[in-house]
């Protein structure tokens, strides 16, 4: 096995509406899980999040705080997410040595957003039907009028982590389940998880030898950045399939929506992404800033990221008014 | 389906993740050896289920963890209903 060789052998799979509604595990079977996941992932670092905003007026957060939670966004939704979990893994857009997608997919975990496997049968599904029924996240599939709007939203921004039947990696990802190296890696998203709250606490408490540095670098860099992050990301599913441009005609909603771009990494230029989804550029314009693609091209300076994927040749309509 | 036809479904199943064709892999290969993640499992006793029209407890994945030991299982279900 070559260094190259292991991550990305083969192409993601590809599917079609045709392949039907099968392949998914009724929710009622996952349920337990489910419940940990959200408690455990989402439900602590909110609580955390809130916490550390209400106690501002005895502990503000250090500027070392603030520099570990931007550095930790930058590296667990920029890196680990945006390049690592969607672009690499559930796309195949390029290919990096086995090391690199190991601490990528360390990366992604730290992010909250569940095992590597799991998050990209979902998302190979939500592109398999994007906004037909069969999609997993689609904010149009509630009802009609404002209250099918709202429910929609609400849906597609949190309310499916719940309710939505699971996409059976058997079918979905298996060429990450073959691979045993990023299996066990994708296992282990609990402990990586954890090390992504406790680490800044760590680092925090150690350069001041405070338990108080301690408590508030794991409430900024730990919890809060983990809430915001879980925001950012569901609002890609929500929002970039509700409001902003759709350039492309791509028989979906999705959306290009520009004010989300530098925090999201790229991933608000939605509906170019869905225009072409193998593509590891999600901007298509100068001014369309896709920081995820300016790391994989300093990957690939690195020569650590090879056979990088063009976009398809685009459909675009010209939009004047950019 | 008896307990054979049942080994090999779950061995068809199982071809996208295993390195030999399906009718080659031992049948007392563990899943834990061939890197089933929970989800997995469930998901690979929701189609066993929806192939042999009776719903399997996805529990049965990890008692019994193997293409032969599930295939026992699932078989002696079969056999328990049709007797009833
Ligand atoms: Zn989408
Ligand atoms: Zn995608």
């Amino acid at each position: 096995m070559t260094a190259e060789s292991a991550t990305a052998d083969d192409m993601a799979p590809q599917f079609t509406a045709l392949d039907g509604m099968s392949h998914t595990i009724p929710y009622r079977h996952l349920v337990g899980m489910r419940y940990s996941y959200v408690l455990l992932s989402h439900v602590i670092p909110l609580v955390g999040a809130l916490t550390a905003i209400a106690l501002i007026p005895w502990m503000p957060p250090t500027v070392l705080d603030i520099a570990m939670a931007l550095a930790l966004w930058a590296l667990t939704i920029g890196v680990g997410i945006s390049v690592g979990y969607h672009r690499l893994f559930s796309h195949r857009a390029f290919r990096t040595p086995t090391a690199i997608a190991v601490v990528i997919t360390i990366l992604g975990s730290m992010a909250a957003q569940g095992p590597l496997i799991i998050w990209v049968s979902l998302h190979r599904r939500h592109h398999q039907f994007s906004d037909a029924p069969g999609d997993p996240h689609s904010p149009w599939l509630s009802g009609p009028g404002l209250s099918g709007w709202l429910r929609g939203f609400w849906h597609a921004h949190f309310g499916w982590l719940l309710t939505h039947d699971m996409p059976d990696p058997l079918f979905y990802a298996p060429d990450l389940l073959k691979d045993k190296t990023l299996n066990r890696t994708s296992r282990l998203f609990l402990v990586w998880y954890l090390l992504g709250l406790g680490l800044p606490a760590l680092i925090g408490g150690v350069v001041f030898q405070s338990w108080a540095a301690a408590l508030t670098g794991f409430l900024w860099a730990g919890c809060l950045r983990v809430a915001v992050g879980l925001q950012l990301t569901w609002s890609i599913n929500s929002i970039c399939h509700l409001f902003g441009r759709h350039t492309h005609d791509t028989g979906d909603h999705s959306m290009n929506l520009a004010w989300l771009a530098i925090p999201s990494f790229g991933e608000s230029w939605h509906n170019n992404h869905h225009q072409s989804p193998a593509a590891a550029a999600f901007g298509r314009r100068w001014w369309q800033v896709d920081l995820g693609y300016l790391f994989i091209l300093t990957l690939k300076r690195l020569g650590m990221a090879q056979e990088i994927k063009p976009p398809r040749s685009s459909t675009a309509r010209e939009d004047a008014s950019t | 389906m008896n307990i054979e036809e049942i080994e090999n479904f779950i061995c068809e199943s199982l071809k996208e993740v295993i390195d030999v064709p399906p009718d080659e892999l031992a049948r007392d290969t563990t899943f834990d050896a061939l890197g089933l993640d929970s989800i997995s499992r469930v998901g690979l006793v929701t189609q066993l289920g929806n192939a042999v029209g009776r719903e399997i407890d996805p529990e049965m994945a990890y008692e019994h963890g193997s293409p032969h030991r599930l295939a026992v299982h699932v078989a002696a279900l079969l056999g328990g209903e049709s007797n009833s």
